[in-house]
């Protein structure tokens, strides 16, 4: 075994790596060789120095100090933000409650006032009271001149006259209806 | 307390917060050595420990996955150290400067030695150590510092770095060399 090989193998020989018979190799010949024995004591003093240079101990305060400081990072961490998701999911679901139940109410009063609306106009003559209105107006004089009932449009041109006041009219019923044209400029 | 670690990690996997808390009493030591012996100082091997475990927490649903929890915490710690260490070199490094460490640590970091010369060649010793270490690449560095003082096996460190065990065979013998180098005056003192 050269000294070269030696110097190689020196580490694994401390370490105890390496097989019976080649450490026995190396033991003999550290035991002829003074360059290489020196060179094995260097290796040794090496580790011994490293190995007895263990870090400061900081104290067992500190160390429950430290566990304290983690579990407050972590768990209770976790454990608040986990809470206040769920506080926000809930929030969430409380507004997509309302705004439902805000759009169901919505349409319900669409509904029953469209109901209400064409309901009361099935097979059903528009009295002056229905549409009664305290200026001057088309329909008043008409009313006046009717001397059986008080019936003044029928059924197509009541359609017509709602529809026009749901939408807002188109030209011919707001001369139909007097609130209409009364109320434009 | 008589869980096993795989019993606790497996434990803490799955939401149970004690067994984390046993897992942090149980390695927090041993990750505030390897920490010191990396950074050199108090201040930055407490940020590591305490982050160590705050990416563990992080981590737990891939614990279920990892097969030595151990090795798995040591590559966090030192892969954050590594990093911390990088930091430093470019933003300047921390000291043990007495008056930045909290009282009760200061007594328990001077209970260590015996007397004031012990004192004296103790530090002395792991300053010159320190500043040998700190010569060398970070990858040497941690693992001169896992197989040489921590006691970490060759295979146990490749499974940590998660590389070959040929590179750190590699690695242990260049820093080694150079170590010995550096020291040359107080190995021959001893």
């Amino acid at each position: 075994m050269t000294h070269r090989h030696i110097t190689d193998v020196i580490d694994d020989y401390i370490d105890e790596e390496l097989d019976i018979s080649t450490a026995e190799e190396v033991r003999r010949h550290l035991e002829q060789c003074r360059t290489c024995r020196a060179e094995y004591e260097l290796a040794l003093r090496l580790r011994n120095i490293l190995s007895g240079n263990s870090a400061p101990d900081p104290g067992e305060d500190y160390f429950n100090e430290v566990s304290a400081l983690i579990s407050a990072k972590t768990v209770e961490t976790y454990q608040t933000e986990t809470a206040v998701t769920n506080l926000e999911q809930q929030r969430r679901n409380n507004k997509r409650a309302f705004y439902r139940s805000l759009v169901s109410v919505a349409a319900s009063l669409v509904i029953f006032f469209t109901a209400l609306i064409f309901g009361s106009t099935q097979n059903k003559p528009v009295t002056v009271n229905v549409l009664s209105y305290q200026g001057t107006s088309r329909v008043a004089a008409a009313t006046e001149n009717d001397d059986n009932d008080n019936v003044i449009l029928t059924p197509a041109e009541q359609r017509n006259l709602i529809k026009g006041i749901i939408l807002l009219g188109s030209p011919g019923h707001f001369e139909q209806c007097g609130i209409l044209s009364d109320l434009l400029p | 307390m008589q869980d096993s670690i795989p019993e606790l990690v497996k434990a803490f996997s799955d939401g149970d917060n004690l067994a984390f808390a046993i897992l942090v009493k149980r390695y927090q030591r041993k990750i505030y050595a390897l920490a010191y012996q990396m950074l050199g100082n108090h201040l930055d091997a407490d940020e590591v420990v305490q982050e160590t475990f705050v990416r563990i927490y992080h981590k737990r649903q891939e614990l279920k996955h990892v097969s030595n929890f151990s090795s798995f915490l040591i590559r966090v710690a030192a892969n954050y150290s590594i990093d911390l260490l990088r930091k430093r070199k470019i933003h300047g490094e921390l000291t043990d400067d007495p008056s930045s460490l909290p009282g009760n640590i200061q007594i328990y970091m001077s209970r260590r030695v015996r007397t004031p010369s012990d004192l004296y060649e103790d530090k002395t010793v792991m300053e010159e150590i320190r500043r040998a270490l700190d010569q060398l690449p970070p990858r040497q560095k941690i693992t001169a510092v896992l197989h040489d003082i921590e006691g970490f096996s060759k295979t146990e460190i490749a499974a940590i770095l998660e590389c070959p065990e040929a590179t750190v065979r590699s690695n242990l013998h260049i820093a080694r060399a150079k170590l010995k180098k550096i020291l040359k005056n107080r190995l021959s003192k001893e």
